[in-house]
């Protein structure tokens, strides 16, 4: 059992590596302002990404069974190396002279992702706790790299003490998890579960600790009413650490609500499943409702990340196939439209952060103006994006699974948030600019790459979604 | 297998996408990026289209649709800066090679086995859901291979022609780009294997035949025009549109080969189901066909460049109502009720549109209505379940119609602009070579033994009277219309082209020959109108009918009913009937408008009520915008009225409703750490029951 | 034994609930950080109990891996703290609120 299988975590290797090098660059060089971080924090995702290209099918146990690599973690590796990589790109104009040692910047990101990483290939709820306080602990500080702005000050304590306490009722669920069924295997718990639990007491208390995890979960997730943080965070921090907290932060939670959902509590997951339909709901109605009044661009895009939320609960409240390989689906969409606003913001954000700083800007810069109107109308859901096919495919799999009325709320609910995303576009197509504009950044080459990038993926996602469709439900194999 | 295939389409339209958008914010649009885009893309998509036609040898025919629209994009993207030359050699261009690819795909097509002859190119499946899959998927079978035939080849024709005619106008390359974008819909229309397809064809032909009508927006009542068209046609296509629901609702299938092969099995004979289809698709076709009652917009379209109307009002948009007949007679064969309506329909449309053409001064007007009633024959054919008639008639039509009004346009070319037949006369002396194919024209539309109006139309009226779905009366009409229409086609000619002089001095003047670029495409035109019937001379002249045996196969899942047999004899007397009715009408123009020109303006005054009828077109106009426009206008009012206090006060109700609940939400959002807390705390107990 | 072992247990979720209503209810950034701790010494407890009565090493590992967890947590905590005092020249929680609605 001792099968340290450090091949399947190579690609983490590489990235630990190269996090390390970013730090002792810091310390050792005497020049650290001059080296080109994004560059090499690319490189090294794109190391990583050909490392799990070539692990990618296979299926491994390691390390006394606490990891498991299978595909669908290799697709997820895949979507947090690439949200990684457009993160990488978007982000060095934006934190120059903000950030003194850009190292830490992109070691920190790098880390982060690892810990995502750890969260994918996980099967014991231990490697679990670990990835998502690596993931956390670095996002912290990310939020609060800002040293001499307030609110980026003020998003990084209450993100660390709400994260906090999550993480702490979630390790309090685990106890229990573990008090009951006496392992934190995933294969175990649920050997366990139907050897030793047949109703009783200690059922209810592992159906307990089971709430407790899914709290935790939750919050990550920002669903409805863990998801207070989440409006204060992604406004607070800086606008490329949003970016990467609500792609990848969120691409994260949601493949842990899946993987220890339908892996290690699927014998659980059936008692929950009301009380989330219920949660989806108010997730997407409260976001999208809260988000009607916002004037700052990047507090609307975190309430639409709520809405967005509950759109993707949908899919597990399905708890079918279709269902389920929608959300990745739609995470990959979702991801790449919500990096590609943020990368407009990011060069936006020197005229103001309010919708009506932004007026105007559509005609002054056009390319701009229709990267934004790609995202937007990706987020609207209008063909053909991938937006778009995402909710279809997520309402196909609740409609399978018969939940008609939870679509019909779902559609309700785009149609209110069309308001919203197209004000945006109406601000800047149609609203007079409130100054000359002056110079902008916008031929920073590295964001123009990602916006690019992001706005053919989104493309390409709403024309040809069957080709990523039919992976996904291929190794979709996590069944309840 | 040959999905990436959809790039080609996707990376002109992504590149014109970007330019566009290039091209509205920035006046000097001819920036870099935007040129190197456009460049880029182009070259992608020619150099995955070589590969194609490298790989695959059914390409051709997917590539016929392609070519067109790609042309429309490069005189788009480059219009407004390239040379006219560069504009015009890719605007004909590209339907020359169209041309030739679909001559390929008609040779292919006839070295297979008959049965074979129905290959369908899958070029993507969209989205499958459920029962409804939305394929983009081209089919090739008899119909549609004489169908782009047809439509490239008269089209390319026309292209070449439009270099002369358009030449000097500011918006030459726009021309240009409409015409091949016209093209492109008009293929897709004809190529399509399924309904939406074909239903996407059918919308963006008529889109461009009203950007084409409304080309010289400057004047407000080529616009007028062109919205006319554009609405009479919307109405055509809510028919259409249902009619394609009901199909869907009955087959669970869109594509044609699965409707029209399970057709008998699923629908009864004469049942209700297949009528209400049948129907309601002749809705659309009376529409787009501009059949009764729908056919008031055809006149007016007639604003927009001569060779438009040549092309788009005559030779191919226009028979659209007419190949989709033909392409359902799976399901019109089993609806008896809906052919009759269908035969009645076209042949009161012909006799109806031949009377308005009497009284007509415009050049364009008159064969504006020949068009309609030529139209009526053809539906007439179709609906006496003769398809293959009325194909043949479409194609002959196509070529003679077309070739009218290029000679139109060509003596409007030579009299400055001058529209009205009153206004010309004797211009056979300075305008000989324009004379000669009009003559010709003439001479086929009115049915000279010989010439291919003769032999389409003589089969038609032969159909019409030997159908089991035909009737005496139905001929009857058929023969009256050829004689009206050899007398009003007649007259044009002789209006125009003998007679006195009646144009004023200036114009008289400059009189001048058209050049060549617009002469030859006549000349070939000329020769295809006296040659095109040769290819389906029927068997009791001795011929083999090729293009009825040509066209069988299409008719495969037909209905079949078992008619009298008629003798040869019959045949030729009603042929000999008909062609004297024809003489009669020539003779009486000759008399009328040549021998002795006081007749008719005798006949004016002394009916001057009848006249005034036939000259405003029986006041048809004016009493469709009483009922229609008028009525709907006060609808509306009264609609708006409602919805002023009804519909607003909900939505702004709800609207403010979702603003104070969001105000509520941004409440909650407090701010305090320990408040969200709570939140989390309140979570967990909801998780906890 | 059980009721033992529910002692113990019920310490622990007394612990952890006592650092829950501090981050309810004080208003300093430290005493809340410290109710955090609290929590997860909370955890830690039960989790030493449950491996002592199942006779298993795992959760005895969980505590490791808390406390070590738990110190992390607090070099970033108090971290960030220091940057908030530094900023604004208090660690009271009221003054969080710049951003809201």
């Amino acid at each position: 059992m001792a099968n340290f299988d450090f091949l399947s975590i190579s690609p983490d290797l590489v990235l630990i590596a190269f996090a390390v090098l970013f730090l002792l660059m810091g310390s050792f060089s005497r020049t650290p302002g001059v080296h080109n971080y994004n560059m090499l924090s690319i490189s090294a995702f794109s190391l990583a990404i050909l490392f799990n290209l070539l692990l990618f099918g296979s299926k491994r146990f390691g390390f006394y069974d606490m990891m498991l690599y299978d595909e669908l973690a290799g697709i997820f590796r895949f979507i947090f190396y690439g949200i990684g990589i457009i993160v990488s790109l978007m982000s060095d104009p934006y934190i120059e002279g903000k950030i003194k040692h850009k190292g830490e910047y992109y070691a920190l990101i790098i880390l982060s992702i690892v810990g995502m990483s750890f969260i994918a290939t996980s099967y014991d709820l231990i490697m679990l706790v670990l990835g998502v306080e690596a993931m956390s602990l670095s996002v912290y500080i990310l939020a609060g790299m800002f040293k001499h702005d307030e609110a980026s000050a003020e998003a990084s304590i209450k993100y660390f003490l709400l994260g906090a306490f999550s993480t702490a009722i979630m390790l309090l669920g685990i106890a229990f998890v573990y008090g009951t069924v006496g392992t934190t295997n995933y294969s175990l718990i649920v050997q366990n579960y139907n050897k030793y639990l047949h109703g009783g007491i200690q059922t209810g208390i592992f159906l307990f600790g089971v709430a407790a995890i899914l709290a935790g979960v939750l919050f990550k997730i920002a669903a409805v009413p863990f998801h207070m943080w989440t409006p204060d965070v992604y406004e607070g921090a800086p606008t490329s650490v949003t970016a990467f907290m609500i792609s990848g932060v969120k691409a994260a939670s949601f493949f842990m609500l899946i993987r220890v959902f339908l892996i290690a509590l699927k014998v659980a997951v059936f008692n929950f499943v009301d009380i989330m339909v219920f949660i989806s709901i108010i997730t997407m109605t409260l976001g999208n409702i809260a988000a009607l009044t916002q004037r700052n661009i990047k507090r609307m895009l975190a309430y639409s990340s709520i809405a967005h939320a509950g759109y993707m609960l949908i899919g597990f409240v399905a708890l079918n196939k279709t269902g389920l390989a929608a959300i990745v689906f739609y995470l990959i969409a979702y991801a790449l439209m919500n990096l590609g606003a943020f990368a407009v913001l990011v060069l936006l954000e020197e005229k103001g952060k309010d919708l009506e700083h932004v007026s105007g800007c559509g005609f002054l810069y056009p390319f701009l103006g229709l990267m934004m109107t790609i995202f937007m109308f990706s987020m609207v859901g209008l063909p053909p994006t991938g937006g778009f096919m995402g909710k279809f495919y997520v309402f196909k799999g609740a409609l399978e699974a018969g939940y008609l009325w939870l679509v019909i709320i779902a559609v309700l609910n785009s149609a209110v948030s069309a308001y919203f995303y197209l004000r945006v576009l109406v601000y800047m197509f149609f609203e007079k600019p409130i100054d000359a504009g002056g110079a902008l950044r916008t031929s920073s080459a590295t964001v123009t790459t990602a916006l690019v990038l992001t706005s053919v993926g989104i493309l390409f996602l709403g024309i040809f979604p069957q080709f990523f469709f039919e992976i996904t439900t291929k190794y979709m194999t996590y069944l309840p | 297998m040959f999905d990436f295939i959809v790039l080609i389409p996707l990376f002109p339209a992504f590149g014109a996408f970007l330019n566009g958008i290039y091209g509205v914010f920035r006046s000097n649009w001819a920036d870099k990026p935007s040129h190197t885009i456009g460049i880029a893309s182009i070259g992608l998509a020619f150099g995955l289209m070589l590969l194609l036609v490298y790989k695959m040898v059914s390409v051709p025919i997917v590539l016929l649709a392609l070519v067109p629209a790609l042309g429309a994009f490069l005189a788009f993207i480059f219009g407004y800066r390239w040379s006219d030359k560069l504009v015009s050699i890719i605007g004909v261009g590209s339907i020359g090679i169209s041309f030739i690819l679909s001559v390929l795909a008609f040779w292919k097509l006839i070295h297979l086995e008959p049965e074979a002859r129905f290959i369908e190119v899958v070029f993507y499946k969209w989205m499958i859901s459920g029962d409804l899959s939305l394929d983009i998927a081209f089919l090739l079978d008899p119909l549609s291979a004489v169908m782009i035939l047809v439509v490239t080849g008269v089209g390319f024709l026309i292209h070449v022609y439009s270099v002369g005619y358009m030449h000097n106008d500011p918006s030459y390359p726009r021309f240009f780009a409409y015409l091949n974008l016209f093209v492109f819909f008009m293929l897709i229309l004809v190529m399509a294997n399924n309904f939406p397809m074909m239903f996407i064809g059918w919308e963006g032909v008529g889109l461009c035949s009203y950007l084409l009508i409304g080309f010289w927006f400057e004047d407000d009542y080529n616009a007028y025009a062109g919205n006319k068209a554009f609405i009479v046609n919307r109405i055509g296509d809510f028919g259409f549109l249902l009619g394609m629901f009901l199909i869907f609702v009955t087959f669970g299938s869109l594509n044609y080969k699965d409707v029209f092969e399970t057709a008998s099995r699923v629908l009864s004979y004469n049942g209700f189901t297949v009528t209400a289809i049948t129907l309601l698709l002749f809705v659309g076709a009376t529409g787009k066909s501009s059949q009764i009652p729908l056919y008031v917009w055809l006149p007016d379209a007639m604003a927009g460049p001569t060779p438009v109307s040549a092309l788009i009002h005559a030779a191919t948009m226009v028979t659209a109502g007419v190949y989709m007949v033909a392409r359902c007679n799976a399901l019109y064969t089993l609806a008896p009720i809906s052919m009759a309506v269908v035969a009645t329909i076209g042949a009161l449309t012909a006799i109806f549109a031949a009377s308005m053409g009497f009284a007509q001064r415009d050049i364009k007007r008159i064969l504006a209505y020949s068009t309609i009633s030529q139209l009526g024959y053809m539906f007439l054919g179709v609906g006496v379940a003769a398809f293959s008639a009325g194909i043949f008639h479409l194609v002959t039509h196509a070529f003679f119609k077309a070739l009218l009004f290029l000679s139109a346009g060509s003596v409007i070319h030579a009299m400055g602009g001058e529209q009205d037949v009153m206004k010309m006369g004797g211009l056979k002396g300075h305008i000989k070579k324009t004379f000669i194919v009009s003559l010709v024209g003439t001479l086929a539309i009115a049915g000279a033994p010989g010439l291919s109006g003769f032999f389409s139309k003589d089969e038609i009226l032969w159909q019409a009277y030997s159908s089991p779905y035909g009737s005496v009366f139905l001929w009857a009409i058929g023969v009256i219309t050829a004689g009206m229409t050899a007398f009003y086609m007649f007259r044009w000619l002789f209006l125009i082209f003998f007679g006195e002089e009646r144009m004023d001095h200036e114009t008289k003047h400059h009189i001048h020959e058209s050049p060549n670029v617009m002469l030859v495409p006549l000349y070939i035109l000329a020769f295809l109108s006296i040659v095109g019937g040769y290819i389906g001379i029927p068997e009791s002249l001795g011929g083999k009918n090729h293009f009825h045996h040509f066209l069988e196969p299409v008719t495969r899942y037909a209905y079949k009913i078992e008619g009298p047999h008629y003798s040869h004899a019959l045949e030729y007397a009603l042929m000999i009937v008909s062609v004297a009715v024809a003489f009669a009408g020539f003779a009486i123009a000759y008399i009328c408008y040549v021998k002795n020109p006081s007749i008719p303006v005798k006949f004016a005054e002394s009916y001057r009520n009848i006249y005034r009828w036939v000259y405003n077109k029986y006041f048809v106009d004016e009493l469709y915008e009483f009922l229609f426009v008028k009525g709907t206008l006060n609808t509306c009012f009264g609609l708006k009225a409602f919805d002023e206090k009804g519909i607003d006060g909900a939505v702004n109700g709800t609207g403010k409703s979702l603003y104070w609940s969001s105000i509520l939400t941004s409440k909650l959002q407090t701010g305090y750490i320990y408040h969200y807390v709570w939140g989390i705390v309140l979570g967990l107990l909801i998780l906890l029951f | 034994m059980i009721s033992q072992m529910n002692f113990f247990l019920l310490t622990g979720l007394l612990i952890f609930g006592i650092g829950a209503l501090g981050l309810l209810i004080r208003r300093n950034l430290i005493i809340c950080f410290m109710s955090i701790e609290l929590m997860l010494n909370g955890v830690n407890l039960i989790f030493v109990t449950f491996s002592h009565y199942l006779q298993s090493a795992v959760g005895v590992l969980y505590v490791l891996f808390i406390m070590a967890l738990a110190a992390a947590e607090v070099a970033i905590g108090l971290a960030i703290i220091l940057l908030i005092y530094r900023l604004k020249g208090t660690v009271d929680m009221d003054s969080l609120n710049t951003m809201k609605g």
